[in-house]
């Protein structure tokens, strides 16, 4: 009996460590099979293809054979309501569009939500995966290039790219093509944002502003007074003190309830990237280290002990202090202009009444408040493996994107492949480009397409979409969702509409740099930074301002002086105008 | 005399329940909280007013979960992971700590193995390599990435080796004498006796592999075939940064709005867990004690 | 000649000493040979997975680029150790993370024993059963989600302050406050993760023999003196050893906690090695010094719980293990 339990025993740890092994002899000899497939697939491919090539130049031109791209993803669930459950990137419909129309399948490696990205793509490039199509950050992009590992698209930009594409960089001056640029090689094809869209805007709770009989702000001066009586005259009246003035969240730098508006009133120009602007003596200058952020500064300390900021802003993230938009405690806000689609449309569900309008930023004195934009805007790069077989397949691919979101007509080349219902997700595919000026143009047909009545003018599905929702909120509907629609990107004086005229009247200032992160910036970026949150957050809370200029020296002393150099090296070559 | 200490005695019993309710409500008011806000209407939810009771009662977020696949897929996961992880790890700290729960007269090689082992918990080499390892060994994207990296927890081990050192040597030389092997002395002797140990790190275990999120984020290559608390893990974090930039950071905070559903999802994921504890926990209590064995 | 046969004298000798020797080898592998084989599963993991990637230590001392992987990133000797001691912020984290981790372990040791105690006291069983599982509940929830109730727990208008408001005290802005911060760090922790140590220290008190306690019941002992001549002697290999492993994770602070719950005004008392390291491979996208700052703690704590191995041993004459 005690033996045949022994012999149970092992035979049980011998199954549990075969089935180990097994397991992994399975996957291991699986996958050299699979490789030499495509490998020999990709050679036989890559013959016909370089034929092919020589006589093709079409932007849209078909293969022979079949060619395979890889690719990996970083998703996020899909806005669209009618896109079928269980639709994954991997079996999205612009898959099979592409296998259609250019005969090019992507084939993923992985896919991870978009916050995990980077983890797993080190993870992946370090053990020895590349994908032939990635869609990278500013960081990756360089490191990629340190490595040697992109292909050069420069003459497959010139030979396949549409001419609606080419036109679209055209309209900012070509920059973002310059910013993917090294050593006179394209490496990658920007995803460029007009960089107007960071204009900041100053946000306001109209109806608190009525109740108390106020005039919406001209100066720094009025807000701080606006703000007083939000804080103190019970604007809610719900006869409790709980309403704070100003919203501030303890990372200064997001797009909403940053310190970015309320500096900018007083010429200082905090920023994430970190914002270079052009010094009196024609040199590049760290916009944080100007007198006039120490100004800003005392600006905010005063507003925090007159108790206008809430007192515990510095350990509020963005959700937090969007919970207290939301519950109607915070009355005035600076944000871009895309606020009323989240999170003030939360509050105007949350609470009817809630009026928010817009206003250009106000200054502290006589100069009119500039705003502080980027030459250039460009969050990812699309970029291609050196040892990609048809990096210009990844072009075509890009183009007949481009070709489905931006032209007219797309069901007309490509049948109802391209609707939603049917699994066409926009920001699935693994190169993602988005036409730049999209906000510009929406804002000028869609409003021409309301005063005419006429939507056939309209050109792309998103252009519809807005357009509907736009008529339902002038039709009398009062959803938060609706309002926000209209009032971030068609009303003349919401979101984009009061972007334009700050834009139109060049109350801006430029951050002059955008090369990639210089050596000493690597190294010392982050320690600099931290510097620079502890001592602002501190100063705002009460330490003495002298704090700021010991700042200034230990920032100079612990890089920033290399920093500034290096970056005025970069200048030298990269002079805008 | 008597009297007087059985009065003591009262008191104490007064006051060290009346200590331990305290401790108790602490320590359950955070799963409170989220059931309370899994229960309360969105507009609430987002504004941040939900405490202890709800706000706008509704079930509408459990409904929405009944029906959304993804959440019981995880589940489903998870649980197969717990079952096939559980039962590899117990099997393998067992038959490790056993042999290591000897004395060196009677193992020579011991200390040995014990600082083999031992040292791979204050060593690792990082992420990278571990990650390359999975991949070279043909775990990635399988269950098995989830379960074999860990098969021995070592800290779990040790602490079993020290609970079996604390069984008398007598039972263990009588039956040596009776002939029997190390297999049969494990089997009867080692494991009876120490089932509070084993229920510890059994319990140990099964919470190890329920709580897990990370490696299931990095070893699994589609969203698809994560467990549920990878799953959970990128639903609670969002990316409230300065990189909002693009049009898609501002799509995606739209998700965030989506509150109630984010929590309910997180009270379910920490329900079947805390079931296991009241399960487990008898032994603890009045576990199969070592004096009564002996006679 | 003679040489020649005192040689092989010798050699026979030998020859036997060595057979004897291995005959008593023999006798002896075959009692232990179970015993090697019981390891062997675990040992192919081990080596496997546990020493597997130890090969990527070699990553300190590179300038680490994913892209071109172990074998095409340059090498930069010890400027990744030289890089780390020299930020001006590594000796306030290394404090930090000494500081907190510290009185984690003495809190975290100190309250699941005293509660498991407590709870052996108690003599109604469903009540000790509601305790214990209650206990345990806020180690099922991640930082993430505690993160956001703790803000609300502790903030200025809330329940903590509340309280100290009815006693008199001015609300007290714990979480941005340096003084106060590590304290509130190491209150949640041991809050959150009690019932892990309890139940451990639960199940060493049911391990110990009970025909002690009958004895020393009849020789008059009352339960205090039970208390500390039987239990807690009892527990102490436990003690020891959970003592022991905690000492050797003293530089981690407890990272996923820190990084939810700190802000940039309490930078100077909640900053710790895991949270620069971590702000090193986010902002600036350096795994290298990282890596460096591994091999570092990974030496600190090897010395330390080698040390208190010996100690133990040495003192109590105690393996731990």
């Amino acid at each position: 009996m005690k033996k045949r339990r022994v012999v149970a025993m092992i035979m049980f740890i011998l199954i549990m460590t075969s089935v180990f092994f097994a397991g992994c002899k399975k996957e291991v000899s699986n996958t050299p099979e699979e490789t030499g497939k495509t490998e020999n697939q990709s050679q036989e491919t890559e013959k016909k293809a370089e034929e092919e090539a020589k006589k093709d130049t079409d932007p849209y031109g078909k293969y022979d054979e079949q060619v395979v791209l890889t690719a990996v993803g970083g998703v996020r669930p899909p806005e669209q309501p009618e896109v079928p459950a269980g639709t994954t990137p991997e079996n999205q419909s612009f898959i099979k569009i592409c296998e259609d129309t250019l005969n090019v399948t992507i084939e993923y490696l992985w896919t991870v939500p978009d916050e995990q990205f980077e983890q797993k793509f080190k993870l992946s490039l370090a053990s020895g995966d590349v994908p032939d199509i990635m869609k990278v950050s500013q960081q990756q992009f360089d490191e990629l290039i340190e490595a040697g590992a992109l292909a050069d698209l420069t003459d497959i930009y010139e030979t396949y790219a549409i001419p609606e594409m080419k036109a679209d960089y055209e309209g900012l001056d070509n920059v973002p093509l310059k910013a993917a640029t090294r050593d006179g090689k394209l490496y990658g094809m920007p995803y460029a944002v007009d960089p107007h869209q960071e204009i900041q805007l100053l946000w306001i709770r109209a109806d608190w502003l009525k109740k108390l009989n106020l005039d919406p702000p001209k100066t720094i001066e009025d807000l701080e007074k606006i703000a007083e009586a939000f804080v103190k005259n019970d604007p809610d009246g719900n006869g409790k003190d709980d309403t704070y003035g100003l919203g501030i969240a303890k990372d200064f730098y997001s797009g909403i309830a940053s310190i970015k508006g309320f500096a900018q009133g007083f010429h200082a120009y905090p920023a994430w990237p970190e914002a270079w602007i052009k010094g009196s003596d024609g040199t590049l200058v760290f916009s944080e280290i100007q007198p006039e952020m120490k100004e800003a500064l005392l600006g905010l300390q005063n507003m925090y002990q007159k108790g206008l900021i809430d007192r515990e802003f510095a350990t509020k993230d963005l959700g937090k202090v969007v919970e207290d938009i939301v519950a109607g405690k915070i009355g005035i806000v600076y944000g871009e202009w895309w606020v009323p689609a989240w999170p003030l449309n939360l509050n105007k569900d949350n609470e009817p009444e809630a009026d928010w309008k817009c206003y250009p930023i106000v200054s502290a004195d006589d100069k009119p408040a500039l705003t502080k934009v980027n030459r250039v805007n460009v969050p990812a790069y699309n970029v291609v493996s050196k040892n990609c077989k048809n990096p210009e397949a990844a072009m075509k691919v890009m183009n007949v994107y481009w070709d489905i979101l931006f032209n007219k007509d797309p069901e007309s080349r490509y049948g109802d492949l391209v609707k939603a219902e049917n699994g066409f997700v926009n920001h699935y595919p693994p190169i993602y480009n988005y036409m730049a000026m999209t906000q510009e143009n929406n804002y000028k047909l869609i409003n021409e397409a309301l005063k005419n009545n006429d939507p056939s003018t309209l050109i792309s599905s998103e252009q519809k979409n807005i357009y509907e929702s736009s008529q339902k909120y002038l039709g009398g509907d009062q959803s938060g969702s609706s309002w926000g629609f209209y009032f971030s990107r068609i009303e003349e004086n919401g979101g984009w509409g009061t972007t334009r005229k700050v834009r139109d009247a060049g109350h801006l200032m430029y951050n002059e740099y955008f090369g990639p992160a210089t050596p000493t910036q690597v190294e010392k970026g982050s320690t600099l930074e931290k510097m620079k949150v502890e001592t602002f957050t501190r100063i705002i809370m009460g330490a003495p301002i002298e704090e700021f200029d010991k700042f200034v020296t230990d920032w100079k002393k612990l890089g920033g002086d290399d920093i500034t150099a290096e970056v005025n090296e970069w200048y030298k070559d990269n002079k805008m105008n | 005399m008597i009297h007087k200490a059985d009065w003591k005695r009262k008191i104490f019993i007064l006051c060290n329940t009346l200590f331990l309710t305290l401790v108790t409500l602490i320590s359950i008011f955070p799963i409170v909280h989220l059931l309370a806000v899994s229960l309360s209407s969105n507009v609430a939810a987002n504004a941040g007013v939900v405490k202890m009771i709800p706000v706008g009662f509704t079930l509408e977020a459990y409904k929405f979960l009944m029906e959304k696949s993804d959440f019981l897929i995880a589940f489903g996961i998870s649980l197969k992971r717990v079952a096939l992880g559980t039962t590899i790890n117990m099997v393998m700290v067992i038959l490790t700590a056993y042999p290591l729960s000897k004395e060196k007269s009677a193992f020579k090689a011991r200390t040995f193995y014990v600082w083999f082992f031992a040292f791979t918990m204050f060593f690792g080499g990082g992420l990278v390599p571990a990650y390359i390892v999975i991949q070279r060994t043909g775990l990635m994207n399988t269950l098995w990435a989830l379960v074999i990296p860990g098969a021995l927890n070592v800290w779990n081990m040790v602490m079993l080796l020290n609970f079996f050192r604390g069984i008398p040597k007598e039972l263990e030389e009588a039956a040596i004498v009776d002939g029997a092997n190390h297999f049969t002395i494990l089997w009867k002797i080692y494991l009876p006796v120490s089932k509070p140990a084993l229920a510890t790190i059994l319990l140990f275990t099964i919470v190890g592999h329920w709580n897990a999120w990370f490696d299931g984020m990095i070893y699994m290559n589609s969203p698809a075939s994560y467990p549920l608390q990878t799953y959970l893990y990128t639903l609670v974090t969002q990316n409230f940064n300065k990189k909002l930039l693009t049009m898609d950071d501002i799509e995606r905070l739209k998700n965030v709005s989506e509150k109630t559903l984010q929590i309910a999802q997180i009270f379910l994921g920490a329900l079947p867990i805390m079931l296991v504890y009241p399960f487990l926990q008898k032994y603890f209590i009045k576990g199969i004690v070592v004096g009564s064995v002996k006679e | 000649m003679e040489n020649v046969v005192a040689k092989n004298e010798q050699i026979n000798k030998e020859l036997l000493q060595r057979e004897r020797k291995n005959k008593a080898r023999r006798n002896r592998l075959a009692l232990e040979l179970p015993l090697h084989i019981m390891l062997i599963p675990g040992i192919i993991v081990t080596l496997i997975y546990a020493y597997g990637p130890m090969f990527g230590i070699i990553m300190a001392f590179q300038k680490f680029n994913p892209s071109l992987g172990f074998t095409g990133s340059k090498w930069v000797g010890l400027k990744n150790f030289r890089f780390i001691f020299h930020l001006p912020d590594f000796s306030q984290a290394f404090k930090n993370s000494l500081y907190i981790s510290l009185l984690k372990i003495i809190v975290g040791l100190m309250v699941p024993l005293i509660l498991s105690l407590l709870i052996n006291e108690v003599s109604k069983n469903w009540f000790k059963k509601f305790v214990q599982t209650s206990i345990f509940i806020p180690y099922f929830l991640s930082w993430a989600v505690l993160g956001g109730i703790i803000f609300e727990i502790f903030s200025l208008k809330g329940p903590v302050n509340l309280m100290l408001g009815r006693i008199g005290i001015e609300p007290i802005y714990f979480l941005g406050d340096n003084k106060w911060f590590p304290f509130i760090l190491v209150t949640t922790d041991v809050w959150k993760s009690m019932g892990y140590n309890m139940v451990v220290f639960l199940a060493a008190i049911t391990n110990i023999n009970p025909s002690l306690y009958e004895a020393a019941a009849v020789d008059g002992a009352n339960r205090w003196k039970q208390t500390f001549h039987i239990t807690l002697p009892g527990m102490m290999p436990i003690i020891i050893l959970i003592c022991t492993l905690s000492i050797g994770s003293i530089l981690n602070a407890g990272f996923e906690q820190v990084l939810m719950l700190y802000s940039p005004p309490v930078f100077r008392s909640g900053d710790i090695i895991d949270t620069l390291v971590y702000r090193l491979g986010l902002i600036d996208g350096q795994l290298s010094p990282a890596a460096a700052v591994g091999l570092f703690k990974s030496l600190i704590s090897l010395t330390l719980v080698s040390i208190s191995y010996y100690l133990a041993y040495k003192v109590s004459d105690y393996r731990i293990f």
